[in-house]
């Protein structure tokens, strides 16, 4: 027994299984999201490497698999990870009861989870493209649950993942051909340009996204949460780990200049496209490229204080995107259109629902005394320093980003009803107002919870 | 299998996805899909034993099997095909994608040690293939397009990475391809996917 037979063999086959028993929707998602508890609380409890004591029982947990003659290599380091990614399995499995209990969903579901596991595991790196990709392709039947037809940007998505994988499994090929010969250096920049445009696809980055926006109105608001919260985390872990195992890539000023141009138009366009835009579902999407737009201004930094916001920035991130996907998915089970117009005076008839919609885009955007703000005062303070110009074009972006909340907010409360109404059901009520409060509460005491995601980065030790 | 062998796959795969651009009748499809893993094939069958080599074969042939189930399955009929001038626009723009590659082999074989003929395929098929994605919102379509650039890139790759791990998730990736578009395909039909 390894840790990746622990982390990636055993919920592969649990995966397997829920797929099996997927007639019973709510008890697939039951044993999924507790397979993730279990998992995370691994994670957290069990050292790897180290010999563990129990009673009499004494028991090390090797952290190596090997396969074919490659290795999946899960060190005590990847222990925060693990508990991350396995955590926000088990709150998007146990909320799908309430917001979407598809019978595709827990089975895909944790089968996209494991593949992403694994392809952080996997060594060398350049195998993992091929993982992402396998997690692609499980998390289309989520994308595109039977009933719905399948829409230009779920196509798109698959394309431009697809690309990313030939992109980065060539990357990877050339620079296994430049450090046979340090000498050349051509070809370390053609290994950079391909590891760039990979990333690119992977993550949507500009001019690269539109499939993006495209694809949340295609689906169901849940589903597309689930994914855009997982996927790009994910893949920014995995750039993280690329950059830690890549010395030129670290030393290389040229890239996180790019990294920062990119990260800056991203910021631009999404807070300028999110504050005309009509559709809620659409604006999940803008929502998304914007996070990622920080997350790369963030690594652009290179610096110990850089990495530290990249990795703090994660929980509010993933939080206001749960509570965002949440909310759109209780509206869109009501037979709500997602649109600006259709939430017209919904504070009287929705009241949690569209406090938890306002408090989720508010702190995506950095409103003061949400989870969103704290770090992005940072990275704005060391903008500030280092690219004055980046500084005023994410202010532009979130300036927009926010004008989208607060017009959000004009048309919840446009109402000329008296009456005050909870159309929502009681659990639902439940995890509507406790996403607002630990939005809040994030917000208000931000080193509390920032102090353990901080860990991530042990995972990374050239990097610092 | 040395000199000018190498050039009629080259030759099969050149007809086989202009027949592609050329007609959407999905058996004629099915059998180009057929034909450029069997370009594959033979050129990834010169840097790797005959056996690796076959995983290309086989996991090409079962996608494209898989498609054909799933077409048959769906009970759809052939798309209308389409206008005169549109097929003789996407041949002409193949065309324009085989001259591409041609000229550009000579330069990508400075930096990638296969034989001439399998870089100008590995680049027509990815060309193809980009081809076919650019000009079609077809889930079929798009999956028989992601297809072509795989299989292109597999000649490639294969040239520089002979890992049978990466073999194997290659063809899980071709399979999943295929899986994907037969499950896109079932989507439209009266029965119950998955």
């Amino acid at each position: 027994m390894s840790a990746p037979i622990v982390w990636i063999v055993i919920p592969g086959a649990w995966a397997l299984l829920l797929w099996l028993l997927r007639r019973n929707q709510s008890l697939c998602l039951t044993l999924a999201a507790v397979m993730s508890f279990i998992l995370a609380l691994l994670s957290v409890l069990m050292p790897i490497g180290e010999t563990v004591n129990l009673g009499s029982l004494s028991f090390t947990l090797p952290s190596t698999l090997p396969v074919l003659g490659r290795r999946f290599v899960l060190t005590a380091g990847d222990q925060m990870i693990l508990t991350l990614l396995y955590g926000l399995g088990t709150v998007w499995f146990g909320l799908a009861i309430l917001a979407w209990p598809h019978r595709l969903f827990p089975a895909f579901g944790l089968g996209m989870l494991v593949m992403l596991v694994a392809a952080l595991a996997v060594e060398p790196f350049l195998y993992a493209a091929l993982l992402v990709e396998t997690a692609v392709l499980f998390s289309l039947p989520i994308l595109s649950p039977p009933g719905r037809e399948v829409g230009q940007g779920l196509q798109r998505y698959l394309i431009f993942q697809t690309l990313a994988m030939l992109a980065i499994l060539f990357a990877g090929w050339l620079l296994g051909v430049a450090e046979a010969n340090p000498a050349d250096t051509a070809m370390f920049q053609r290994a950079g340009i391909f590891l760039g445009l990979g990333f690119a696809f992977w993550l949507g980055v500009f001019p690269f996204y539109n499939w993006l926006p495209m694809m949340v109105t295609e689906t169901h608001p849940f589903p597309a949460g689930f994914v855009l919260s997982l996927l790009p985390t994910a893949i920014l872990l995995l750039g993280l780990d690329f950059i830690n195992a890549t010395g030129f890539l670290r030393e290389s000023t040229a890239m996180f200049d790019i990294v920062r141009i990119i990260g800056v138009v991203m910021v631009i366009t999404a807070g300028l496209w999110a504050a005309f835009e009509v559709n809620l579902a659409r604006l999940l999407g803008y929502a998304v490229i914007f996070e990622t737009g920080f997350a790369l201004l963030a690594i652009n930094l290179n610096s110990l204080s850089g990495y530290l916001l990249f990795a703090a920035a994660f929980l509010p991130r993933l939080l206001a995107l749960l509570v965002f996907a949440f909310s759109l998915a209780v509206l869109e089970n009501q037979g709500l259109e997602l649109k600006l117009t259709s939430v017209r005076g919904m504070v009287r008839s929705y009241p949690l629902t569209s406090l938890a919609l306002l408090i989720s885009i508010l702190s995506l955007g950095g409103f003061p005394l949400l989870a969103g703000l704290p770090v992005r005062l940072e990275i704005f303070e060391q903008l500030a320093a280092t690219s004055r110009i980046g500084l005023i074009g994410a202010a532009i972006g979130t300036a927009g980003f926010l004008f989208s909340g607060l017009h959000l907010l004009s048309e919840l409360v446009h109402s000329n009803e008296r009456t005050w109404r909870l159309n929502e059901a009681r659990p639902q009520r439940i995890v509507l107002v406790a996403g607002c409060v630990f939005l809040i509460a994030f917000g208000l005491f931000p080193e509390a919870f920032y102090n353990s995601i901080l860990l991530i980065l042990q995972a990374f030790p050239q990097l610092f | 299998m040395t000199g000018w062998t190498n050039y009629i796959p080259l030759i099969l795969a050149t007809i086989a996805s202009l027949s592609l651009l050329w007609t959407n009748r999905w058996r004629y499809n099915i059998a180009a899909i057929a034909i450029q893993y069997l370009a594959v094939f033979w050129f990834v069958a010169l840097v790797w034993p005959i056996g690796l080599a076959s995983i290309k074969l086989i996991a090409g042939w079962m996608s494209g099997a898989m498609l054909a189930a799933a077409i048959n399955a769906s009970e759809r009929p052939d798309a209308v095909p389409p206008v005169l001038s549109s097929r003789i626009f996407r041949v002409v723009a193949g065309v324009f994608v085989l001259i591409l590659a041609i000229s550009a082999a000579p330069l990508a074989a400075d930096w990638i040690a296969a034989p001439l003929p399998a870089i100008i395929t590995s680049l027509l098929l990815i060309g193809m293939g980009l081809l076919q994605l650019g000009s079609t919102n077809n889930p079929l379509r798009v999956i028989i397009g992601l297809l072509t650039i795989l299989s292109g890139f597999e000649i490639v790759y294969a040239a520089g990475v002979a890992s049978v791990l990466v073999t194997g998730l290659l063809a899980l990736v071709t399979l999943g391809l295929a899986l994907a578009g037969g499950y896109w395909l079932s989507l439209a039909s009266p029965g119950e996917p998955l």
